[in-house]
């Protein structure tokens, strides 16, 4: 069964979007959109092809058949190093930052989308670039500042705690001003004080900012959703507010299908004893 | 006493050039993970073509310059037309494919300037300075060797450390796909370091001429030393390479000086062996310390 939702004003759509590797289906025909200006998420059970959704949005993944529209336009061939231009930003699960570049360098990287003066002129360190270099330090500063951790610019990410770590990774995503943030898991690994505080933050993006949310943890996700998409083994089975979604039956078999496994493990258990 | 002291000074220099070929290696590693053993016959062919520059205008320095142009040229045109498309297939035979790029140089260079060696003469005075009634083993020519590398080494420390394609050079070496999402374009940086190795490898092949001669094959030697350091240096340390470039040439001189110039290439394979036996991922590597 194909879910279709009536939306209104996606930003960022696939339509009919499919995937398999050496024979197995990873997405059947995928079509989620997500609409201008809202925490839109997308969840499933493990190995449901969420990530691999972000990976076909950002030309990690070329899909079988299917398209992905940006803007109402078709993406033909993403080549991933212009989606910054294009205002599309993702991060990755875990941290994805470069050990040996301190925080500051690892956010004005973030910026590389938009430097314009050639590779020559930055080698010889002419004055334009000069002024060019500075600019991105300033955004990459504001965007440290935004997230709290301006005071960590000069330290490598192996010095830092692992929230303060994901949320220098999130400044790398904010500093090339994207309409869209694509979040991989942004609250893995961090506490419940920091996840509420991910949670405020990511609302004060909207509606200036669009944000496509990839995340387990399912308090964070009701909280700052406004429209959720559901995977399940390659296919959407549900899409709607989070009090749809939670009461959906497709969703609650799909979640209590992995627990039924785990309880039909319990029963041979105690058949065994 | 005097005699080490003679050694020591006598080794700067090729020490000096050693490190800049080992900083070419290292520099295409970091970019491609790739060992470059056409370094050196990119290195010997623009020699020539400075060699050329220099029999047609009289100047060393125009020699110089064409080329290290040209070896930005090569350097590029080696990475598309070779690694690349090699690469798409398996790393491993990238770095066999540098070997046939090496005997494609060596041979073409052979036709178009013939196989003899060839006189390099360095463009000031190479005879010792003299001091303290003796003359000693440290010439204007060394001087301008020096000079010439420590400013190569400064400048290209500046670009990787404070300039945005450096910053976009060390990403795309490290992880291509975080670089790309963070809207570096990866490909081109990647072309870019096999450039600017051509291009430090073009400066290392003009200034090492004057101290040997130059044929075709005359810089093989050399491989052996910039290799030998780039490994200790830890592959993808700039400052190991230029640390250990510079060590290896010393070691050399003293071992050519106290038994015979041939030993040489041996000491170096001993050390390279010494090294992998007991410190593998090399001194500088950047699992232990900060690497620029």
């Amino acid at each position: 069964m194909r879910y279709h939702l009536p939306l209104t004003h996606p930003l960022l759509q696939t339509v009919d979007i499919s995937v398999s590797f050496g024979g197995l289906q990873i997405l059947d025909e995928v079509s989620i959109g997500i609409p201008e200006g809202s925490v839109t998420g997308l969840i499933g059970p493990n190995g449901a092809g969420k990530t691999t959704v972000f990976n076909v949005m950002t030309g990690f993944v070329k899909p079988d058949s299917g398209k992905v529209k940006y803007e109402g336009n078709r993406l033909r061939h993403v080549k991933t190093h212009h989606l910054t231009k294009m205002g599309i930003s993702r991060t990755l699960q875990g941290v994805g930052l470069f050990p040996s570049l301190t925080a500051r360098e690892n956010v004005m990287l973030g910026a590389s989308g938009h430097v314009r003066s050639g590779i020559v002129a930055d080698a010889l360190a002419m004055p334009w670039t000069d002024a060019e270099q500075r600019h991105i330090r300033d955004k990459a500063e504001a965007a440290m500042a935004e997230l709290g951790v301006l005071s960590e610019a000069d330290r490598l990410p192996g010095e830092m705690p692992y929230p303060v770590q994901k949320r220098v990774a999130l400044a790398r995503a904010l500093v090339s001003d994207p309409k869209v943030l694509l979040l991989d898991e942004p609250a893995g690994g961090i506490g419940a004080a920091d996840m509420r505080e991910l949670g405020r933050l990511i609302r004060s993006w909207v509606p200036e900012r669009t944000v496509l949310l990839v995340e387990h943890h399912m308090e964070l996700v009701m909280e700052v959703c406004d429209l959720i998409w559901v995977l399940d083994a390659g296919k959407v089975i549900a899409a709607g507010s989070p009090e749809e979604v939670r009461n959906d039956p497709a969703v609650l078999a799909a979640y209590l299908g992995e627990d039924d496994h785990e309880d039909d493990h319990e029963d041979d258990h105690e058949t065994v004893h | 006493m005097i005699d080490f002291i003679d050694y020591l000074l006598g080794g700067i220099s090729s020490g000096a050039i050693i490190a800049l070929m080992a900083l070419a290696l290292v520099l295409v590693w970091r970019s491609t993970r790739v060992v470059n053993f056409a370094q050196l016959g990119q290195a010997m062919f623009t020699t020539y073509i400075a060699l050329t520059v220099r029999e047609l205008t009289g100047s060393w320095f125009l020699g110089l310059i064409i080329a290290m142009a040209a070896g930005l040229v090569v350097g590029v045109i080696v990475h598309f037309l070779v690694i690349r498309p090699v690469k798409r297939l398996d790393t491993s035979g990238a770095i066999i494919a540098t070997f046939g790029v090496l005997i494609a140089l060596e041979a073409l260079a052979a036709m178009v300037w013939g196989g003899d060696p060839e006189a390099f003469p360095p463009p000031i005075n190479n005879s010792g300075y003299e001091a303290f009634g003796r003359i000693w083993p440290f010439s204007p020519y060394d001087l301008l060797v020096l000079a010439s590398v420590v400013f190569l080494v400064l400048a290209l420390s500046v670009v990787f450390t404070r300039t945005n394609v450096g910053l976009a050079m060390r990403a795309s070496a490290f992880n291509p796909e975080v670089a790309r999402l963070s809207g570096v374009r990866v490909n081109r940086m990647l072309a870019l370091g096999w450039a600017i190795a051509g291009l430090v490898g073009a400066v290392a092949g003009v200034l090492v001429a004057p101290l040997s001669t130059l044929s075709p094959t005359s810089f093989d030697i050399f491989l052996v030393f910039a290799f030998t350091a780039a490994v200790i240096g830890g592959l993808d340390s700039l400052v190991g390479a230029v640390a250990f470039g510079i060590g290896t040439g010393l070691v050399i001189a003293l071992v050519s000086g106290y038994s015979d110039s041939s030993n040489a290439p041996l000491v170096a394979l001993v050390l390279l062996v010494l090294n992998l036996l007991f410190k593998p991922e090399g001194v500088f590597s950047h699992h232990k310390a900060r690497a620029v």
